[in-house]
């Protein structure tokens, strides 16, 4: 894809920069300068080698669907790292019986919170729901 | 065809013009050639889901030398070439920092509309996103532009009004010919930069996730980017043998989305995920979505091809 520019190309450029010029070149330094100052500061911080996740069942907003019950749980990352395949564990008692479910998050975000829907046969409240983070990676 | 006139549309690459001492006209018709090559490179990439995440797990150390490596293969092409074909190694770091810059602006505007970033985000994940696609969008600005501004037809034109004015029937044949030439350039430039993220499942995770208004949003960047890169960028004159409605900027612009908009619905119907043609809301939405980077592939089509 070489091309080597014609002189028509060239002449409007010709002669010194002009004040609209220099006005998009200072908000572009000011712009990767700012950057460059948070990454550094960044950078000083200590990078955590272990995230801290919390899995938090939300009851009151649990909705009903074709006889189902849909539970939404917010998965929470409170560390300054992302982190990938992040398994949660829900933990649950049906009639009497231990059960459990798996959901995979591909990544969470630093910082940062979603939501995962579980589908239950029976009202949530009454099977002593549990859920936690079981395993993750990161890179 | 509603009146006869041999010219050209839209804006050259010529010197600034005398009314604009400040030169913000050529600065923006500069910066709007910088997106158009920007839009061209990166498109694909913003669209692609592993960009995302390894932008997001990028350490701060990781994305100090990501940004330092940006700018250092933005300084050297524009050593070689810079966006505004300036030469001189001082005047190719301003471009660089000016690449980069609009390179960011340009990633965080694409990204946020189709919602990959959000406000209330975590700063480091939408800083990591943002870096990791700006090093091929503002690579694009310093290349890509450089490359196409070339392609003006003013020799064609020259080398035309040197012979005798053709009679109105030569004029509406080559109306014919140019209107032929630029639906199939569209065509065929729109498949070729999208039949690669036709069957991917960005397309379908991106427009689950967004709702009537921000595909609103979409198709009006979509209709914007079309615009910039056919007209107001500057990069290619635009030849007009008769000049009608049809001709106009808004219609040609409208004509070129609405085509693209029918290679994205026809590459997801036979290459797309089956989710994304399972009922009229999901291939909608995904049609819109698949629609701004082949809009984008459908007007450079019509600069390139």
């Amino acid at each position: 894809m070489s091309h080597a520019p014609g002189e028509d190309d060239k002449a409007h450029s010709a002669g010194p920069r002009r004040i609209a010029e220099w006005i998009s070149f200072g908000v572009s330094l000011m712009l990767v300068l700012a950057v460059v100052v948070h990454l550094v500061v960044r950078s000083l911080e200590p990078w955590p080698e272990a995230i801290q996740t919390h899995v938090t069942p939300l009851l009151d907003r649990v909705t009903r669907q074709e006889g189902r019950f849909v539970v939404p749980f917010e998965v929470r990352n409170g560390s300054a790292r992302a982190v990938r395949d992040l398994q949660i564990r829900i933990r649950y008692e049906a009639e009497g019986r231990p059960e459990s479910m798996d959901v995979v998050i591909d990544y969470l975000g630093q910082a940062s919170v979603q939501v995962v829907y579980g589908y239950f046969r029976e009202d949530p409240r009454s099977l002593s729901l549990t859920a936690e983070s079981v395993s993750y990676r990161m890179d | 065809m509603l009146a006869t006139m041999a010219g050209l549309r839209a804006s050259s690459t010529g010197p600034p013009a005398k009314g604009d001492p400040l030169g913000l006209a050529q600065e923006g018709k500069d910066l709007l050639a910088a997106i158009t090559g920007g839009a061209i490179v990166g498109m694909p990439l913003l669209y692609t889901m592993e960009m995302w995440f390894h932008g997001m797990t990028l350490g701060p150390e990781h994305q100090l030398g990501l940004l330092a490596a940006i700018l250092l293969v933005n300084l050297l092409f524009n050593v070689v070439s810079g966006f505004r074909h300036e030469s001189g190694f001082a005047s190719a770091v301003l471009e660089s920092v000016t690449a980069v810059g609009i390179g960011m602006l340009f990633s965080g505007v694409i990204l946020w509309l189709i919602g990959e970033i959000a406000p209330g985000d975590a700063f480091g994940d939408v800083l990591g996103k943002v870096l990791f696609e700006s090093a091929a969008v503002s690579l694009g600005v310093s290349v890509a532009n450089a490359n196409v501004r070339g392609k003006s037809r003013r020799r064609e034109q020259q080398e035309q009004v040197k012979q005798q004015p053709p009679g109105r029937a030569e004029l509406e044949r080559r109306q014919t010919q140019q209107d032929i030439r630029d639906f199939s350039s569209t065509i065929a430039g729109a498949v070729l930069f999208s039949i690669n993220l036709g069957p991917t499942e960005e397309v379908l995770v991106i427009a689950a996730r967004l709702g009537p208004e921000q595909l609103l949003l979409i198709v009006l960047a979509s209709l914007a980017l079309c615009y910039v890169i056919l007209f107001a960028s500057g990069i290619r004159d635009q030849p007009v043998h008769v000049r009608s409605v049809v001709q106009s900027p808004a219609a040609e612009t409208i004509l070129t989305y609405s085509a693209s908009l029918a290679v994205a619905l026809g590459l997801l119907w036979f290459l797309g995920e089956r989710e994304s043609v399972g009922g009229f809301g999901n291939l909608l939405a995904s049609t819109v979505v698949l629609g701004l980077p082949t809009a984008v592939g459908g007007a450079a089509g019509r600069l390139m091809l």
